[in-house]
């Protein structure tokens, strides 16, 4: 085997590693017993998990990889819940955090591919686009002083919570996040009108996206020589 | 023999106007006229903003709201009255979950089960026993207790949240109390002393509140130690649901913690804003929990802190009347917080208001 595939592989795996060790100290520090709710720690570990690796894991540049990339936040979400007794979780919903969370790590890393194609001389593509993910994750927070100034319509309040990537993993959670004690400390968005998304739309759109982002990576990685050989046929 | 029945037929008449004046003098007969027609008004908006299939806003908490209104009207609407009554019971229903909760989405399932039961109840109908009591099971089941694994020491032990996390706040407990007493559950179940021990862990009054954030004026925060305009400062619609919930959880008139929130309400007594909240927010809200805590509270006049008496029906009459719209609505136009830019939402308060104060 190829020395510089069995090195990328032993990288992927040393930080996957690292990742799930930061997963579990994160979950350490969630309050693990009744006075927390188990769906905000699910909620918090599976943005956690997914964003971490995002950050740490090698880009994805071949769909093998991109599927391992997908998969492993979901790997280690399933080893923190079988393996650390924290509490129990219906298998319902956490087969429904799982799908979701390998839809968005799909699509963060085909728009990373996508970055990559179309940016190649910029190294910084994947800080940039984990740094757009945070803010747009964060937006409930940082846009309530605008919201409690210019009282936007509900069409805008529910766009906003709509597409934000917390609000995906706490409907996959069924958790109200918007009305848990610190958001609603410090944001007006769980005392507005809004209606969370529903869990198959979230799905289909993620999928949508992530498909129709890998269709134009492979119209773009078109080797040219490919339309010579066509306009030759023609001619 | 004829004398003498004509002086008791004589005296029996007056006595029966003189009981009827009596009533009607716990307001001016005029506001009394108008309000009437203001809720009339009202209902009228609501008829002709209702959908299809009975509901308002399609949401399950203002369908029932609006229900609610119709049913304790003074007209006394009923299910035999048409289908403007029965699509919005027949909307609640299918709405009804096997954990017995009533709720169109995952968010805000005890309001909405709290007052759906409510209007379900409103409607007299046996048929839905059965529903009612699975809504009050599904409320008593969101309380957080030791079973939960909080101890009575605990700042939430006893409260009721939104049923979508854990976190209890004194206007869902307010909800849930007023549900559960409006439908009757068991005087001695225990779910009414633990809602007590969080209601007056929610009180700003160190006297009864055992714990350390609650200073002295008597009125109530929206948790203890939190109230969304700052720090854990009262304001007039959590103390007005504050007062319901005493009341309704059976505490006493001569209760401290009653007398100490009433005189939160004498010192803050206006219906211009919603004392202490920011820009107005919640000022239906805070109408509507004003209508029931005094209706509750059983007094027709209060003397406010400078010793200006206050019949609160004409009062809050007059404000309702100022503030009703052209259509019959009524809308908070500072203020979207909490769903009061729903003219279906707030003007069912509306109705409800002034259905307590013509009462």
């Amino acid at each position: 085997m190829n020395h510089y595939l069995i090195l990328e592989k032993i990288n992927w795996f040393i930080c996957f590693a690292i990742i799930l060790v930061a997963s579990l100290l994160f979950s350490s520090t969630l309050p693990s017993d009744a006075l927390f709710a188990s769906a905000s720690t699910l909620t918090s570990e599976a943005l956690f998990i997914m964003l971490i690796s995002y950050l740490l894991l090698p880009a994805a540049k071949t769909p093998g990889s991109l599927l391992a990339n997908s998969l492993s936040s979901i790997a280690i979400l399933g080893f923190i819940y079988l393996f650390t007794g924290t509490t129990e979780i219906p298998v319902n919903i956490f087969i429904q955090v799982c799908i979701t969370i390998f839809f968005l790590s799909t699509l963060l890393w085909s728009l990373n591919q996508f970055a990559e194609l179309v940016f190649p001389d910029k190294k910084n593509n994947r800080s940039a686009l984990f740094l757009l993910v945070v803010i747009i994750t964060a937006s409930p927070v940082w846009l309530a002083p605008l919201v409690d100034s210019y009282q936007p319509d509900n069409s805008v309040i529910n766009f906003i919570v709509s597409v934000t990537p917390v609000t995906h993993i706490s409907v996959a959670s069924e958790y109200d996040y918007l009305r848990s004690e610190w958001l609603y400390q410090n944001t007006p968005f769980g005392s507005l009108p809004f209606v969370y998304p529903d869990l198959t739309s979230i799905i289909f759109y993620y999928l949508l996206f992530a498909t129709s982002l890998q269709i134009i990576l492979w119209r773009l990685k078109r080797p040219i020589h490919t339309l010579k050989i066509s306009k030759t046929v023609k001619t | 023999m004829r004398k003498i029945t004509g002086i008791i037929s004589f005296l029996l008449l007056f006595s029966f106007s003189f009981s009827a004046n009596a009533a009607e003098a716990n307001m001016d007969a005029q506001l009394k006229k108008k309000s009437k027609r203001a809720t009339d008004n009202g209902l009228r908006f609501l008829r002709d903003q209702q959908a299809e299939n009975g509901s308002w806003s399609n949401s399950v908490g203002i369908t029932a709201l609006a229900l609610r209104a119709f049913l304790q009207s003074r007209r006394q609407y009923n299910e035999d009255d048409g289908p403007f009554i029965k699509r919005p019971v027949e909307f609640i229903l299918s709405h009804v979950k096997e954990d017995g909760s009533i709720s169109e989405s995952i968010n805000n399932r005890n309001y909405n089960t709290a007052v759906a039961i409510t209007a379900l109840q409103a409607t007299g109908n046996p048929d839905y026993k059965t529903i009612i009591e699975n809504g009050q099971k599904f409320i008593t089941g969101l309380q957080l207790t030791e079973q939960d694994g909080y101890q009575s020491e605990h700042k939430f032990f006893g409260g009721i949240g939104y049923g979508g996390d854990e976190r209890p706040d004194l206007s869902n407990a307010y909800m849930a109390v007023e549900a559960l007493k409006e439908t009757s559950l068991d005087k001695n179940d225990p779910v009414w002393e633990k809602a007590l021990v969080f209601i007056s862990r929610s009180q700003n009054n160190s006297e009864t509140n055992d714990l350390d954030w609650a200073k002295n004026d008597g009125g109530f925060a929206y948790m203890p130690g939190f109230s969304p305009h700052g720090d854990a400062v009262s304001y007039g619609s959590m103390t007005h649901a504050g007062l319901v919930s005493l009341l309704f959880a059976g505490v006493d008139k001569n209760d401290p913690r009653v007398e100490a929130v009433y005189g939160w309400i004498k010192n803050n007594y206006t219906l211009d804003e919603n004392p202490g909240a920011k820009h107005n927010q919640g000022i239906f809200y805070y109408y509507n929990a004003f209508a029931k805590s005094m209706a509750a509270f059983g007094e027709n006049e209060i003397t406010d802190s400078n010793g200006i008496t206050h019949n609160w029906r004409n009062d809050l009459s007059r404000k309702l009347l100022t503030l009703q719209g052209k259509d019959g609505s009524w809308v908070n136009n500072d203020s979207p917080r909490w769903w009061e830019g729903n003219k279906h939402l707030v003007t069912a308060w509306g109705v409800i208001s002034l259905n307590h104060v013509i009462k």
